[in-house]
């Protein structure tokens, strides 16, 4: 059912897109400063207030120099969605995501636990699940960010950063790539960032590229 | 790096002015061309992608040929480092002309006149910190 | 949404660690509006709470911590908080600011600023969590370093989105040289020893959660605001740089002008190459950091692979590698060890230089002997003596314990004439560049409220101005020469100072808005932008002028503290060593010295622009009541200390 509806939406309200963090091996100082703008101006945009709680994309500080900003991955089966009790997690009008109803929402947060990206916001006043819509097409992370690492990707894009990604799994084990110590240490970083979230979501970065 | 000491070409009718600075009378040498040598710092480096660079200008050149002839080499960004949006040289730039530094703020200071052989150096002179 | 109080939290917290009482005040909006937030608020409360009597070590100080006014906004690099105390350094004020997250944290928590006076009879630390405030035990902390305990702190409370405050070993010993730290190592209070402030209360950190919002009154017109400032730093000369190699591109500056102020503040030349901006930008630096919400990315973490200290990974700015050349060390590695250690240790790496380069010249010229140094070889350079006296300064141990005290003091202890190898203005080590051969640079150094301080008293407007521009704003074509002007440096060294308080009322990095290549970007930046996102924020109609003389306000309010402790001109003044000692090593400004008489001129047209007494530096009644400070007038006057 929920494979026919997405089907069926993709059509009408046109391709999957996502706001994606792009830093890869051979941009090295194309990176996340860790400024956190993305948080603030989110939660500016939705909510008219500065508040880093109330952003739908996070930054993740994962060591002293390493930030790494985690956006919603608009998933085609969305483990929100399916977590949710009320049925409060719906089809977007226009964009071909899902939105949290906030009339039906009753700030549970089952979808919060279920996130595999750990994405999903909570607004602790109105006690609501608040969830990534694009900002209607033109996300405001992505226009704010001063490094301009956040995309948003549609199909095509999202496809060549997966596959450079992937390439660079694939890179740690080639002979090349060993021997250029140069590279080396560019390429080490990002790989393992996707690996951890094939483990924990198979069916999510499966249907990315879609 | 150590610079190395270039001998100065000068003609023979030679003229120290005032300061230190000798003049070459125009005439012989006038639309010939002369070497000179410059070092960048960022962000002038950036938009040259170098940070020592060597210009051939026609004599007779003053500064203001050094910093026409590298906008028209390298462009807008360059501009934008050199002149600010109301088309004034930024004063904040010190040029060291063989160790003689003159602040881009003083008067006439584009004025200066370049001879081959010259080495310069551009910085910000901002101290900053 | 944000009602009146636009980007205020709306209250004051006050917490007595003597009573264990916790109270929670409204925030006076008019009070807000005079006096703006960070600098403004620290400097009125000390102010009015700490009198002459009250020693900077004693319960009875004041540890006060407020945010720049749009600290939690999405302002462009508005992400600085100022710590206020009475100085255990220079016995008079005291302040540091530093970047980092708790200060958001707190105004999310509902709080624009936190008072803490009194002391713990055992080491605590507070947990502020929204509106509940407890005092906790802090046993398990005590002796820890900053990292270790902003990671403890995260731990027991839970969660990685809180904030913290703590000092490290050498807070705890109430070293006068020590700092506060900010979420572990991300930013410092460092200057005139608020860390020893910390550790006189027993306060070992501050635990922060906050999940409120923080308000805005004009969406639009802070858009707005924004894109205009990304446009000015789209074309500043300036901001590239600072991007590409964050503040150890200072370097290069010092090399041409010859001022690295090496061996103590003796030679203008040095063997730089090794700490070259390129070596730090290729062999150590991780990416380019950025502080909260700023665009410009000029903070900077690194690590050492391999070598002595592998595996170091710690934070370092120009500052560091300045100190560590005025105590003769140019390996890249050592001066980020040495900045890992006073980071983890909680020190201020602008006072432990200069502290350690005086006991360098001391043990060089036979003031301090080897066994007073317990065979130590303190020679300048000596990279190894340098890591082992600042563990020893940290911790209070043998020749550390006289350090400890800071230069001043250590030099009146020693006496046999040390005192003039310390590089000191009122108790406070020197920062920056050498002055010698740039006069106005020279009396900025004494004119700063806080001791040294180039960012207080920031006088590099001369370097961007014009014979005109000189002319037109402060009265003197010659302001515009940096080595021989005299008119009109007083007037530009008084405006400047105005000038970049506004960034401590507010927040806001100097990189990213008291500094330029250019005059009008950089007062379309410091004053016009800073100006209207204040008011976009707040709902205000504060006009620039009225927000250059809060900037006036902050620092008039510091230098009556400062007179009411008994400071007058004399304390105005730099180590004797700039005018005696010619700079010495060769370089560009070999053989200067700092004119005696050009100074005084200097400062007699700054006393006189300030509306002070132009002989003694005092400041005037009418002075002091044209900017709203009639009690403060009435304060100093039945002192005796107007002038």
């Amino acid at each position: 059912m929920p494979a026919t509806r997405s089907a069926a939406g993709a059509a009408r309200k046109g391709p999957k897109r996502r706001v994606l963090y792009v830093s890869l091996p051979d941009q090295a100082d194309r990176i996340c400063s860790g400024c956190e703008t993305c948080q603030l101006m989110c939660s500016l945009e939705k909510t008219g207030a500065f508040n880093p709680k109330k952003s739908r994309v996070k930054v993740l500080p994962l060591a002293v120099g390493v930030t790494i900003p985690v956006t919603c991955q608009q998933c085609e089966d969305p483990a929100c969605q399916k977590a949710c009790p009320e049925k409060a997690i719906v089809p977007h009008p226009k964009l071909n995501l899902v939105v949290v109803d906030e009339k039906k929402c009753t700030g549970c947060q089952a979808c919060v636990g279920a996130c595999p990206y750990g994405i999903m916001a909570y607004d602790p006043e109105k006690k609501r699940a608040l969830k990534c819509d694009l900002c209607e097409g033109n996300p405001a992370c992505v226009q704010y960010c001063p490094s301009k690492v956040l995309e948003l990707a549609g199909p095509q894009r999202s496809a060549e950063i997966n596959r450079r990604r992937f390439a660079a799994v694939l890179a740690n084990e080639d002979t090349a790539a060993r021997n250029n110590v140069a590279g080396a240490e560019q390429i080490k970083t990002l790989p393992r960032t996707l690996t951890l979230l094939a483990a924990q979501a198979p069916k999510a970065i499966a249907e990315g590229g879609r | 790096m150590v610079w190395p000491t270039l001998p100065r070409i000068c003609s023979s009718e030679t003229v120290w002015g005032n300061g230190s600075r000798p003049r070459i009378q125009a005439g012989f040498r006038k639309g010939l061309s002369m070497i000179v040598r410059l070092k960048l710092f960022s962000p002038l480096s950036d938009a040259a992608g170098a940070s020592e660079l060597t210009l051939a200008l026609k004599e007779p050149a003053t500064l203001q040929t050094v910093v026409d002839t590298l906008i028209a080499r390298f462009g807008e960004q360059m501009k934008r480092h050199l002149y600010d949006l109301d088309d004034r040289i930024i004063p904040s730039w010190a040029v060291f002309l063989n160790h003689e530094i003159i602040p881009l703020n003083r008067p006439n200071a584009l004025g200066t006149e370049i001879v081959a052989g010259d080495e310069l150096s551009f910085i910000l002179n901002i101290a900053g910190g | 949404m944000a009602g009146k109080k636009g980007s205020y939290a709306g209250k004051i917290l006050r917490v007595d660690l003597s009573s264990g009482k916790v109270e929670k005040r409204d925030l006076d909006l008019e009070f807000a509006h005079k006096y703006i937030g960070g600098r403004g608020f620290g400097s009125r409360v000390l102010y009015n709470e700490v009198p002459p009597e009250v020693g900077p070590l004693d319960p009875a100080n004041r540890l006060i911590f407020t945010p720049g006014a749009l600290f939690g906004t999405a302002v462009p690099a508005a992400s600085r908080t100022t710590a206020t105390a009475k100085s255990p350094a220079t016995d008079m004020f005291g302040d540091g600011h530093s970047s980092g997250h708790w200060g958001s944290l707190l105004k999310s928590a509902g709080y624009d600023q936190l008072i803490i006076q009194g002391a713990a009879e055992k080491p605590v630390y507070l947990w502020i969590d929204n509106d509940k405030v407890e005092i906790r035990d802090a046993k398990h902390l005590w002796g820890k370093s900053n990292m270790e305990t902003n990671e403890s702190l995260l731990e027991t409370h839970g969660s990685r989105e809180i904030g913290t405050l703590s000092i490290g070993p050498a807070g705890e010993k109430k070293v006068r040289l020590a700092c506060v730290f900010s979420d572990g190592i991300m930013g410092t209070f460092a200057r005139t020893g608020i860390g020893a402030v910390m550790g006189s209360k027993n306060l070992k950190a501050v635990a922060t959660r906050g999940t409120g919002d923080v308000g805005i009154a004009d969406i639009a017109a802070f858009k707005k605001a924004y894109q205009d400032y990304l446009q000015v730093i789209s074309v500043d000369p300036y901001v590239p740089p600072a991007t590409k190699y964050g503040t150890c591109r200072f370097m290069y500056h010092r090399v041409k002008f010859g001022i690295h102020g090496a061996n103590n503040w003796r030679l203008g030349d040095f063997d730089w190459r090794p700490l070259d901006p390129e070596v730090f930008r290729s062999d150590y630096q991780i990416k380019a950091s950025a502080c909260p919400m700023c665009p410009v990315r000029c903070r900077r973490e690194y690590r050492i692979p391999a070598g002595k200290y592998a595996g170091t990974v710690t934070k370092l700015e120009w500052e560091t590698i300045a100190r560590c050349m005025t105590c003769g060390v140019n390996d890249p590695e050592a001066v980020i060890y040495f900045s890992h250690l006073c980071n983890q240790y909680g020190l201020d790496v602008e006072g432990m230089g200069d502290t350690i380069a005086f006991a360098m010249e001391c043990f060089e010229k036979g003031l301090i002997s080897a066994k007073e140094t317990e065979g130590l070889n303190l020679a300048f350079g000596n990279s190894d003596a340098l890591m082992e006296i600042t563990r020893k300064i940290a911790y209070r141990e043998g020749l550390g314990d006289l350090l400890a005290e800071g230069t001043l003091r250590a030099a009146r202890a020693i006496g046999k004439g040390a005192e003039k190898y310390a590089m000191q203005v009122k108790g406070s080590e020197m920062s920056a560049g050498d002055p010698r051969g740039m006069p106005v640079r020279a009396v900025s150094y004494a004119t700063s409220t806080r001791g040294s301080d180039h960012l207080r008293s920031n006088p590099y407007v001369e370097e961007l101005i014009t014979p005109d521009e000189g002319l037109q704003h402060f009265g003197s074509r010659e302001a515009a020469d940096i080595f021989q002007g005299i008119k009109g440096k007083g007037k530009l060294l008084a405006w400047s100072e105005n000038f970049v308080t506004i960034g401590d009322l507010l927040g806001l990095c100097k990189f990213a808005y008291y500094r330029s290549a250019t005059f009008g970007y950089l007062r379309r930046k410091g004053v016009e932008l800073a100006t209207r996102f204040y008011n976009a924020c707040n709902g205000t109609r504060l006009s620039e002028e009225e927000m250059l003389e809060a900037g006036e306000r902050a620092f008039n309010l510091e230098k009556a503290f400062n007179v009411r402790e008994g400071a007058g001109r004399e304390k105005d003044i730099i180590p004797e060593r700039f005018f005696k000692e010619a700079l010495a090593g060769g370089g560009p400004s070999n053989g200067a010295v700092v004119d005696r008489e050009k100074f005084d001129l200097i400062l007699d047209e700054y006393y006189g622009s300030r509306g002070w007494n132009e002989k003694t530096g005092l400041p005037k009644k009418e002075t002091l009541e044209k900017l709203g400070l009639a009690d403060i007038a009435a304060d100093l006057q039945q002192r005796n200390r107007l002038g």
